[in-house]
């Protein structure tokens, strides 16, 4: 039940958004079109995100959930930073260098959700996923030794321990 | 805000030369999608300059087609498995 | 007082859309000028996203609160969504990766 409100006043927000104005038969058309969404959809919607131990510690959950979009913003500005500062050189140097890392996620969802946190992170990018071992393939950009691949491997751990909060 | 417009479609100009050139075809569907968020961007930014709302509509229904777009093409293109259907 | 205000908030947006244009131009020339597929594919992700996410903040200021600018925010949230999804799809093009040069790691001494 609880399931079905939610998706109820989310569409209907969706909706409001979309059409632009407030007036009463936007509202009352609104109604009747999430009312159906919500009678319908409500389970396979949430069969898709799965949240650690359900709904139970709702607004705990949601600063882990703010601080993930803090972090994935920094992340995007600083890295773009960092490969346009390689553009713009007289001669681009790079040293590529492709690296495994094992996951302790055993759904395909969240694996899913950390490739695309991978792809946003400095200087990485998911290449593929191994299913028989629970390895990420990932090329870096810029790796000079192993000292800076353990770095920049501790650098990925942390995000994976701030999704493995949220996302079961 | 022209001065912007005419900005970005000089950079969409500059990455259509990586889709000429491009010498496999991997390059020249990231190239599409690169051109593709660019004049996503250049909608919305025509609907501040003519002051038109209804544009922005036009761009949100564009970013949708441009996703699929770009990924049954790269569903379809992709070389077959190594011992598949048609290996 | 309101002069002030509004001087403000022009100063903003002349900011978001100059980075805007750095990230968007360098975009351009790295795809232009980075030597193989998995490089440019750094460059189509990155700096493309940041140039959007720019602009599209700068649309946000200039236009105040309103249900324009909630749009902007739905299709900022789609786009950083699914571009990592196309990239990925696009970084398993090719099932053998035959196009990176071979620089060894540790893992693979050890086999």
């Amino acid at each position: 039940m609880r399931k079905k409100l939610l998706t109820f006043i989310l569409t209907l927000a969706l909706w409001f958004v979309f059409a632009g104005h407030v007036s009463i038969q936007v509202f009352f058309l609104g109604t009747i079109i999430s009312s159906f969404i919500s009678l319908m959809m409500a389970e396979n919607l949430f069969r898709l995100i799965q949240l650690k131990d359900g709904t139970k510690d709702f607004p705990k959950k949601t600063y882990d959930i703010f601080m993930v979009i803090i972090a994935f913003i920094y992340d995007v500005f600083l890295s773009a930073v960092k490969v346009s500062r390689h553009a713009f050189e007289i001669k681009p140097s790079f040293s590529p260098r492709i690296v495994r890392i094992k996951t302790s996620l055993k759904n395909s969802n969240s694996i899913a959700t950390l490739a695309s946190f991978i792809t946003f992170t400095q200087g990485s990018l998911a290449l593929d996923f191994d299913h028989i071992n629970n390895q990420y393939v990932i090329h870096w950009i810029d790796v000079h030794s192993d000292d800076e691949e353990e770095r920049k491997i501790a650098r990925i751990r942390k995000h994976l321990n701030l999704i493995a909060k949220i996302v079961d | 805000m022209l001065y912007l417009i005419l900005v970005i479609v000089l950079t969409a100009i500059l990455t259509f030369y990586r889709v000429i050139k491009g010498p496999s075809l991997p390059d020249r569907l990231v190239a599409m999608n690169c051109i593709g968020v660019m004049f996503l961007l250049v909608l919305v930014l025509l609907s501040f300059y003519f002051e038109r709302k209804i544009f922005i509509d036009v761009a949100l229904v564009y970013g949708v087609f441009l996703f699929i777009n770009v990924l049954i093409m790269a569903k379809y293109l992709r070389k077959p498995w190594k011992g598949g259907v048609g290996d | 007082m309101i002069d002030f205000i509004l001087s403000i908030r022009q100063l903003f947006v002349f900011i978001f859309f100059i980075t805007g244009i750095y990230f968007l131009l360098s975009t351009a020339v790295g795809l232009i000028r980075f030597p193989n597929l998995y490089t440019r594919l750094h460059a189509g992700s990155k700096c493309l996203m940041a140039g959007g996410i720019s602009v599209f903040m700068g649309c946000i200021v200039l236009e105040g609160i309103s249900f324009v600018s909630l749009k902007l925010i739905v299709i900022m949230i789609f786009l950083s969504i699914t571009n990592p999804v196309t990239i990925h799809v696009i970084a398993s093009f090719d099932n053998n990766y035959n196009l990176i040069p071979k620089t060894y790691t540790k893992e693979d001494f050890e086999k």
